[in-house]
């Protein structure tokens, strides 16, 4: 698969319902969400395009103070193994249950995490 | 063989960064006794954005050598962020003993009012500057609100916490200690007496890091002349006694942890540290200080905030840290502290760190770390060869 391909296929799996795609190394198991043609673990080439549910852990998180606006970013572990960085809608603490919904603006795509 | 060091730090410079740049290195190779055109070698390092408001320089080695009027044989640069410096010098070793040059010289620093001005931070550059790409995959990373590298900091500090069960406490000790080594360093930008309260009573910038746990980023240029011309030089003559670097390039959600960094690597095994005199570590939060103990082993995993409760690291103490004050003191110019350190160890081994010196400091153990989300480490032991 050529990355445009992988991003092809992200985008199919945005588009639908806001779901978060990932990568699966179908050689060694490996889940990873930045997109690569191949497996950074074990350098395979035999990957394939996946939905997440989506649901995941909080794995650890900020709350930022800036010009008098606040917002709170941090990183979600998915229950399929892969991380992401995020924004969170709610105050969370480290283990959190959450729901992780993505959405593409223009060029970029926008990862919003709320709890369940 | 470092024969010459020199630095300018301003809170804000009215002026170009080739000034500054073209200044430090005259002062410098004044202490070294050595003139411009002997320079052979021009290392440097660059960060998008730290130069005269510039996002990046067409060619910065050439650009630096035609300001600077020198023809040299070699140049190159380190992107290694704030671990850049340190690698510059142990490089320049090398190419020395190579036999490939006489002379180097490492220059690190530029302008950070310039981004600072726009409200931005050096690893949010892209939100000043179109069409600069921060990762490979800026489309997946790129159109959420962070504050790097405040925020990335702010979540290794959360999760330590979570952990270890550190506090905010052990963390603001780190800025209460090496403010009192700031007391009485004329370098430093901040040197009112600080208390834990003080710390924690300040701003938070991102839960948990306040306001005086982050450096304060500045204008300013450290240049270090390495020669083996050295006979009009009165600086001892200090030699490179371990080196290790490592590179974590990878994307920091994919490693195993984020509350490593590559200092575990290549800090690892590199010197005996109870023979080390002082330790200069990179302070850019006062978290990655933290980090830093327990990763070049000064403390277990998870241990670091007990290291400072148990320890006195002032220059005074038993295991003097950043005995200058750090960078959380004297700012950091162009947002690479690199210099700092060094130039703070150098002081210190030629007993010149008026009332900050460690007394009888021979040996000193330096780290940088740099890079996006903390990529790069560069472990470094100075002192004489006996
Ligand atoms: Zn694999």
């Amino acid at each position: 698969m050529k990355l445009e391909e992988i991003y092809a296929k992200y985008d199919e799996i945005i588009r639908k319902d806001s779901s978060l795609p990932y990568i699966k190394c179908k050689d060694c198991n490996y889940t990873f969400f930045y997109a690569r043609h191949f497996c950074p673990k074990c350098g395979s080439r035999n990957i394939e395009v996946l939905k997440s549910s989506g649901i995941g852990k909080v794995f650890s998180w900020t709350k930022i103070y800036r010009k008098g606006e606040t917002w709170i970013y941090g990183i979600v572990e998915l229950e399929e193994g892969f991380r992401v960085y995020c924004n969170f809608t709610d105050n969370v603490k480290i283990g959190d249950k959450v729901k992780v919904k993505i959405v593409r603006n223009d060029k970029y795509y926008s990862i919003l995490a709320s709890r369940v | 063989m470092i024969v010459g060091f020199a630095s300018n730090l301003y809170k804000k410079y009215e002026g170009s960064a080739f000034e500054i740049l073209a200044d430090t290195l005259f002062s410098a190779l004044d202490v070294a006794g050595l003139n411009k055109d002997e320079i052979d070698g021009l290392f440097l390092t660059v960060l998008p954005g730290t130069f005269d408001g510039y996002a990046t320089l067409h060619f910065p080695t050439a650009q630096i050598a035609q300001y600077l009027g020198i023809k040299p044989k070699f140049t190159k640069v380190f992107d290694y962020g704030g671990a850049s410096a340190l690698s510059m010098i142990y490089h320049a070793y090398k190419a020395i003993k190579a036999g490939e040059g006489d002379t180097i010289a490492c220059i690190v620093g530029g302008k950070a009012s310039d981004l600072r001005g726009k409200g931005v931070t050096v690893d949010s550059v892209d939100k000043a500057y179109a069409d600069v790409s921060i990762t490979p995959f800026d489309r997946l990373f790129r159109g959420l609100n962070d504050l790097n590298p405040v925020s990335d900091y702010a979540l290794v500090a959360n999760r330590h916490k979570y952990l270890f069960g550190s506090t905010d406490e052990q963390r603001a000790l780190i800025a209460v200690r090496q403010r009192f080594n700031a007391q009485n360093n004329d370098k430093a930008m901040f040197r009112d007496p600080l208390t834990v309260e003080q710390v924690l009573k300040s701003s938070i910038v991102a839960e948990p890091l306040r306001l005086l746990e982050i450096v304060y980023p500045i204008d300013g240029f450290h240049v270090f002349i390495v020669s083996k011309r050295s006979s009009k030089s009165n600086l001892r003559p200090i030699d490179v006694l371990a080196y290790g670097e490592a590179h974590w390039t990878v994307m920091p959600t994919e490693l195993d942890d984020i509350i490593y960094t590559p200092a575990v690597q290549s800090a690892k095994d590199i010197f005996n540290l109870n023979k080390v005199d002082a330790f200069e570590l990179y302070d850019s939060f006062t978290i990655t200080v933290m980090l830093q103990v327990e990763d070049i082993g000064l403390a277990e995993k998870g241990k670091g905030g007990e290291f400072f409760e148990k320890h006195d690291t002032t220059y005074l103490g038993d295991i003097p840290i950043n005995t200058g004050g750090g960078s959380l003191n004297t700012g950091q110019p162009a947002y690479m502290s690199g210099g700092v350190i060094l130039e703070e160890a150098l002081l210190q081994l030629n007993d010149m760190a008026k009332g900050h010196q460690v007394k009888d400091a021979d040996t000193v153990f330096l780290n940088g770390i740099g890079g996006w989300n903390r990529a790069h480490s560069v472990s470094l032991v100075l002192g004489e060869e006996k």
